[in-house]
C-alpha cells in the first residue's frame, strides 16, 4: 500500500487543537488556534486540503501519471489546434475554388448548370481543437443540385486510419476519460488508506468534524487537478484569440471556452465526489479502487455507447438508398398517391393557359420547361421538408434517449454539451445543412426563374453563359448565436449540475456512515 | 503435476465462491450478448439497403426494357412520356449498374468500422472513375451514434474483455500476501512458478476459454444459417484470436503479480497497461500516421474533379470535332430534334468525350490521392505491431471484413466493373448506336473479387503470438532470478 504509508499525523492533543502535517513539512504556525474548539478552527479545511496535495505530490506513482497526463493533454492541444487550422485553411480555400468554378462554366443549357450544382464546405467550428464533436462522422461538404437535398457527404472518418477504437486523440477525449482515472488514481485511498493505517481515528478523535475532513480532501485533490489544467488554459485561450477563424467572434469564442471549463469542472467535481465517498464506504483500498475502476468503467466507456446503440434502436432511421428512394418515389408518384408529378402539371399548364387566354404550351409567351422545373421544384421541396423534418425528429428522439441515459452516467451530459460549445455538435450541423439547403432553393429558383424567362418549350438546346452564373447570389452561413447554442443544452446542463450535487450529498451521508477502524 | 493439479483445484474452488467476479462476468456476457444482437440487426439493415439498391438498379433497366419495346413497337405515345424520353431511354450511357460489396457472415462484430466503410455504388457508363464510391457516401446515419461509438463486439473484446480478465486476476499473488496466506502456501511443496502458472491456468480454463468459444457461438447463431457456411473457418479464427488476446492480458497480470506490488499498486499498474495498449499507443500512433502523411484533401480532390470537368465540357464541341477528324468512317449523326438536346447520339457521344477526357486530367491527382490515403493506411497496418489490442483489432477488422485492404479491393472490383460495362456501351455510344429492348437486361453484373486476407491475419496472429510470449518469458525470468516477496 504505497499510497498509503506516505503521511503520519503530528498531534497535539494538549492544546486542543491538531495539527496535521507530514513529516517533512513545517508545523503551520497558522492553523495552530490555542484556545479554540477545533471544530471552529478555519484553517482545518486548508490544513487538510494543503496535506492531500503533498501527499499526493509525493505519490511516485501519481507523479508519473500526472506529467503523462498533462504530456498527453498538452499534444492532443498542439494537435487539434494545428489540424483545426489547417482544415478551416482547406475548407475556405475550396470554398473560393468552388465559386471560381461555378463561374468559369461556359455556355451551358441553365438546367444542366442546375445539375452541375454547387459544393459548400462545412467550417469546423469555433473551438474544434477542444472537442471535435461530430465533425470525423458528419459530412464535410454539401453538394446542391437540382430536384433533390442531398445528406452532408464526405465524412472525414471514412478517410481516416483504423487506428483508435476511441476515435482521435482530442483534449476533449483526455478531460473525460483520462482526467477521471487520474482523479480516481489520485484518492481512491483518501479514506480507505486512513483506515487502514488507524489515522482515520486519530483524526476523528481529535474532533475534526467528517464533512471539514471530506472538505478538505476534496480541496487539496481540486487544487491537484488544477495543477495540471490552469497552465493548459492560456493555450486554449491564446488559440481562440490567434487561431480563430476569419471574421469569428473571439469575445463569444472565448465565452464558450469559460463555460467550458465550468461544464468540465462540474463533471470534474462529480468525479472527486464519487471517488470519495466510495474511499469511504469501501472496506479496503483495494475493493475501492477496483469498485471505482467499475464505475470508471461504466460511466466512461460502456454507458455512453450503450446509450447511443439503444437510441439508434429505439428511435432508428432509413437507410441512404431507402431514404431516396422513398424521396423520388413521393416526388413521382405524390405523397398521397394520387397526386402523380404529371397531374400536377397538368394542373399548372391549365392555369396558364387560362391566365394567358393559349390552348398549346407552344403559344405560351414563358418557356413551359421552366414553369415545370419550378413546379417539380416546389413540389419537391415539400416532399424533402416531410422527409428531412422526420429524419431530424429520429436525431432529436435519439438525443432524448440518450439524454434519459445521462441519469446513470454524466458523461453522457457532458458530452453535447462540450460539443455544442466548441460548435461542432448535431445543432450546428444543422444550422449548416439548413442554410446550404435555403441556398440551394434560392439558387435552382434563380436558375428556374431565368429559364422560364428565356428558352422556349421542348427546346433542350438553349444555353445561357457567364452573366447567369454570375448572378447566383454567394453563399454566406451565419453561424447559430450563443443563445441558441446554449437553450437546447439547458437540460444537460442541469442534469451535470444535478449529478454533482446528488453525489456530494452522497458524499456527505458516506463520510458520515464511513467506519472508522478497518 | 500433482502440485499444479492441487493448485488448479483449489483456485478453481476460490474463484467459484468470489461472487463479486461472476457478476462481472454475468454482466459481460449480457453486454455482449446485446452487442452481437444489435450488430446482427444493423448488418441485417444494411444488406437490405444492398438488396433494395440493386433492386431498384434493376427495376429500372427492366422498366427500360419494357418501354423500349413499345417504342421499337411504335406506340411511344402510350406511355406518356415527354418527348426526350424516347432518346433519354435508348442512349447506351442511360443505364445504371450497382455494386456490391458483399458481407462477410462477422460483419456484425464491426458495427463502427463497417459503418463508415463504402459498400455500395452507382455508375453509368460516363461516371467518374474516380469517384464512384463517393456517390452513396452521403449517410442518414446520426454522426452523434458513431462520435460516442456504437457498442460493437470489436470495442467490447478489445477494450473491455481485458478489464474482465484483469479484474479476475490483477491481485493474483498479492491477495494471498495481504491474507498471508502466500507464507503458508510456499511453506508448502509448491514452487512459485507452479502456482502462478496454476492460478493462470484456471482463469484460462475457467473464464477465458468458455468466453472464446461462447462468443463465436453467439456470433454464429445470430446470422442467417446460409451465410453461415461461407466462411466456417472465421469462428474458428475468431475463438483462437480470444485466446490468445486473452493469454497476453493474464500472462500480463501474473508479471506484474510477480514483481511484488500490493493488490492496489497491481491494480494501477495493470489500468496503466490497458490505458497505455488499448488507447495511448493507438492513439499517438494516429497521430504519427496523421503528420507523416497528412489525410489527403478530399475537398480540394472533389475541386480538381469539377474544375476539369468544366474545363473538359468548355471544350466540348472541339473534343467531337476532333473524334470526328480522327474517325471519320464513323460518323454520328447530328440531330435535328431541339428535344433531344441531351440525348441525341452526338449529344451522348459528346458526354463520353468530355468524361473521358476529364479522366485523364484528373487521374493523376486522384491516383495521389489515393496513394496518399494508401501510405497512411499502411502505416497505419504496419503500426499496429506496437500494441497487442491493435494487432488483435485489426485481426477482427478482417474478420469482419472491414479492412482497409478489402475496401480498397471493393473499389478496384468496382473500377473493373466499370471497365465491363463501358466495353459494352461505349462502342455504341462512338457508333452513335441507340439501345434495343433487352441490352438493359444483357448488361454485366458486379463481381467482387476478393482479396486474400490470409497473409495479413497470419501476420496478426504471429504477432499476437510474439506480444504473448514478451511476458510469458519475462515473467519466467522473474520467476527464476527473484525470490518470491512473501510479505
Amino acid at each position: 500500500m504505497t499510497r498509503i504509508n506516505v503521511h503520519t499525523y503530528d498531534i497535539s492533543v494538549s492544546c486542543h487543537t491538531f495539527i496535521a502535517n507530514t513529516r517533512s513539512t513545517e508545523v503551520d504556525a497558522g492553523s495552530r488556534c490555542p484556545n479554540s474548539p477545533p471544530a471552529a478552527a478555519p484553517n482545518v479545511i486548508l490544513t487538510i486540503a494543503r496535506r492531500e496535495l503533498l501527499d499526493t505530490w509525493r505519490d511516485g506513482q501519481v507523479r508519473v501519471a500526472a506529467v503523462i497526463l498533462a504530456a498527453l493533454l498538452l499534444l492532443a492541444l498542439a494537435v487539434g489546434i494545428a489540424h483545426s487550422g489547417s482544415r478551416e485553411a482547406i475548407r475556405s480555400a475550396a470554398q473560393a475554388e468552388d465559386a471560381r468554378v461555378w463561374v468559369s462554366q461556359g455556355k451551358l443549357n441553365p438546367h444542366s448548370a442546375a445539375h452541375f450544382g454547387r459544393y459548400l464546405f462545412k467550417p469546423v467550428g469555433p473551438l474544434a481543437f477542444v472537442d471535435e464533436g461530430i465533425n470525423p462522422y458528419a459530412g464535410s461538404s454539401v453538394y446542391l443540385e437540382a430536384h433533390v437535398q442531398t445528406p452532408a457527404r464526405s465524412r472525414p472518418a471514412e478517410d481516416a486510419t483504423f487506428l483508435s477504437v476511441f476515435g482521435e486523440l482530442t483534449a476533449a477525449l483526455t478531460l473525460q476519460l483520462l482526467i477521471p482515472l487520474l482523479i480516481i488514481l489520485c484518492a481512491f485511498a483518501a479514506f480507505s488508506g486512513e483506515r487502514e493505517n488507524g489515522t482515520f481515528r486519530q483524526l476523528l478523535s481529535l474532533g475534526v468534524p467528517r464533512t471539514k475532513l471530506l472538505a478538505g480532501k476534496a480541496l487539496g485533490l481540486t487544487a491537484a487537478i488544477a495543477a495540471i489544467l490552469l497552465p493548459l488554459l492560456p493555450i486554449g485561450a491564446g488559440a481562440v484569440l490567434l487561431n480563430g477563424p476569419e471574421g469569428g467572434d473571439a469575445g463569444a469564442d472565448l465565452l464558450r471556452l469559460a463555460l467550458l471549463c465550468i461544464g468540465y469542472l462540474a463533471y470534474f467535481a462529480a468525479f472527486i465526489g464519487l471517488t470519495l465517498s466510495v474511499s469511504a464506504l469501501a472496506s479496503s483500498s483495494r475493493a475501492a479502487l477496483v469498485t471505482l475502476l467499475g464505475c470508471w468503467l461504466a460511466i466512461a466507456l460502456l454507458l455512453p455507447r450503450f446509450a447511443a446503440d439503444a437510441a439508434e434502436r429505439l428511435a432508428p432511421v432509413p437507410s441512404i438508398t431507402a431514404f431516396k428512394q422513398a424521396v423520388s418515389d413521393d416526388i413521382a408518384k405524390g405523397v398521397s398517391g394520387h397526386d402523380a408529378s404529371d397531374v400536377r402539371l397538368e394542373a399548372v399548364k391549365q392555369q396558364l393557359f387560362q391566365k394567358y387566354g393559349v390552348s398549346r404550351v407552344e403559344d405560351l409567351p414563358i418557356n413551359f420547361d421552366g414553369v415545370s422545373l419550378s413546379e417539380g421544384e416546389r413540389y419537391g421541396n415539400e416532399v424533402l421538408d416531410d422527409h428531412y423534418g422526420r429524419l431530424w425528429k429520429q436525431y432529436d428522439r435519439q438525443a432524448a434517449v440518450q439524454r434519459l441515459f445521462a441519469l446513470v452516467s454524466p458523461l453522457i451530459a457532458l458530452r453535447p454539451l462540450s460539443m455544442a460549445l466548441s460548435g461542432t455538435d448535431l445543432a450546428l450541423h444543422r444550422a449548416f445543412t439548413d442554410q446550404a439547403e435555403a441556398f440551394r432553393r434560392s439558387f435552382i429558383a434563380q436558375i428556374n426563374d431565368y429559364y422560364t424567362a428565356n428558352g422556349k418549350f421542348d427546346d433542350w438546346r438553349y444555353t445561357a453563359d457567364q452573366a447567369l452564373w454570375k448572378q447566383i447570389r454567394p453563399f454566406s452561413y451565419t453561424p447559430p448565436s450563443m443563445v441558441a447554442t446554449l437553450m437546447p443544452q439547458g437540460p444537460n446542463l442541469l442534469l451535470l449540475i444535478g449529478w454533482t450535487i446528488a453525489i456530494w450529498l452522497f458524499a456527505a451521508w458516506a463520510i458520515g456512515r464511513a467506519k472508522v477502524d478497518a | 503435476m500433482s502440485a499444479l493439479a492441487t493448485v488448479i483445484r483449489h483456485e478453481n474452488r476460490v474463484l467459484s465462491a468470489d461472487r463479486a467476479s461472476w457478476i462481472g462476468l454475468a454482466v459481460f456476457l449480457v453486454i455482449a450478448i446485446y452487442a452481437i444482437a444489435s450488430g446482427a440487426t444493423w448488418m441485417q439493415l444494411r444488406q437490405a439497403e444492398a438488396a433494395t439498391s440493386v433492386q431498384i438498379s434493376q427495376e429500372r433497366s427492366a422498366e427500360f426494357d419494357r418501354n423500349l419495346a413499345v417504342i421499337e413497337a411504335g406506340r411511344l405515345a402510350e406511355l406518356g412520356k415527354p418527348n426526350w424520353y424516347k432518346r433519354w431511354s435508348g442512349a447506351p450511357t442511360t443505364p445504371d449498374s450497382r455494386a456490391v460489396l458483399p458481407s462477410r457472415p462477422l460483419l456484425l462484430i464491426a458495427s463502427n468500422a463497417g459503418e463508415l466503410q463504402p459498400h455500395l455504388a452507382t455508375m453509368r457508363p460516363a461516371s467518374s472513375r474516380h469517384s464512384l464510391l463517393d456517390d452513396l457516401k452521403a449517410s442518414t446515419q446520426n454522426p452523434v451514434t458513431l462520435a460516442v461509438g456504437r457498442l460493437d463486439m470489436v470495442f467490447l473484446l478489445t477494450a473491455a474483455l481485458p478489464l474482465l480478465l484483469l479484474a479476475f486476476s490483477f491481485n493474483l499473488l498479492s491477495v494471498e500476501r495481504e491474507q498471508g496466506t502466500l507464507a503458508l502456501v510456499l511453506a508448502q511443496p509448491i514452487a512459485l512458478a507452479t502456482l502462478i502458472t496454476g492460478k493462470l491456468l484456471t482463469r484460462f480454463l475457467r473464464l477465458l476459454l468458455p468466453l472464446a468459444i461462447a462468443v463465436p457461438l453467439l456470433l454464429a447463431l445470430a446470422v442467417d444459417p446460409a451465410q453461415l457456411g461461407r466462411a466456417p473457418l472465421d469462428y474458428l479464427l475468431l475463438a483462437v484470436l480470444i485466446l490468445v488476446y486473452g493469454a497476453f492480458w493474464l500472462l500480463l497480470a501474473g508479471l506484474i503479480n510477480a514483481l511484488g506490488g500490493s493488490s492496489a499498486r497491481n491494480a494501477l499498474s495493470l489500468g496503466g497497461l490497458w490505458l497505455l495498449l488499448v488507447l495511448v499507443v493507438p492513439s499517438l500512433l494516429n497521430i504519427a500516421a496523421a503528420a507523416l502523411h497528412p489525410p489527403p484533401d478530399r475537398a480540394g480532390l472533389t475541386n480538381e474533379l469539377r474544375a476539369r470537368l468544366v474545363e473538359a465540357r468548355n471544350g466540348g464541341d472541339q473534343l467531337y470535332q476532333d473524334h470526328a477528324l480522327e474517325h471519320p468512317d464513323t460518323v454520328v449523326a447530328e440531330s435535328t430534334d431541339p428535344a433531344e438536346a441531351f440525348d441525341s447520339a452526338k449529344a451522348t457521344l459528346t458526354t463520353w468525350l468530355v468524361r473521358e477526357r476529364t479522366d485523364a486530367l484528373v487521374a493523376p491527382i486522384a491516383e495521389r490521392f489515393e496513394q496518399d490515403l494508401a501510405a497512411q493506411q499502411d502505416l497505419a497496418e504496419s503500426g499496429r505491431f506496437l500494441s497487442p489490442a491493435l494487432l488483435f483489432q485489426a485481426a477482427l477488422n478482417r474478420l469482419a471484413g472491414v479492412d482497409a485492404a478489402r475496401s480498397r479491393a471493393f473499389s478496384a472490383a468496382a473500377k473493373a466493373h466499370l471497365d465491363a460495362l463501358r466495353a459494352q456501351l461505349i462502342p455504341k455510344v462512338l457508333a452513335g448506336q441507340i439501345l434495343r429492348a433487352g441490352d438493359y437486361g444483357g448488361l454485366p453484373r458486379f463481381e467482387m473479387v476478393e482479396p486474400s486476407a490470409a497473409g495479413p491475419l497470419g501476420l496478426d496472429l504471429l504477432g499476437l503470438l510474439l506480444a504473448v510470449l514478451l511476458p510469458a518469458v519475462l515473467l519466467m525470468a522473474r520467476l527464476r532470478s527473484a525470490r518470491p516477496v512473501i510479505r
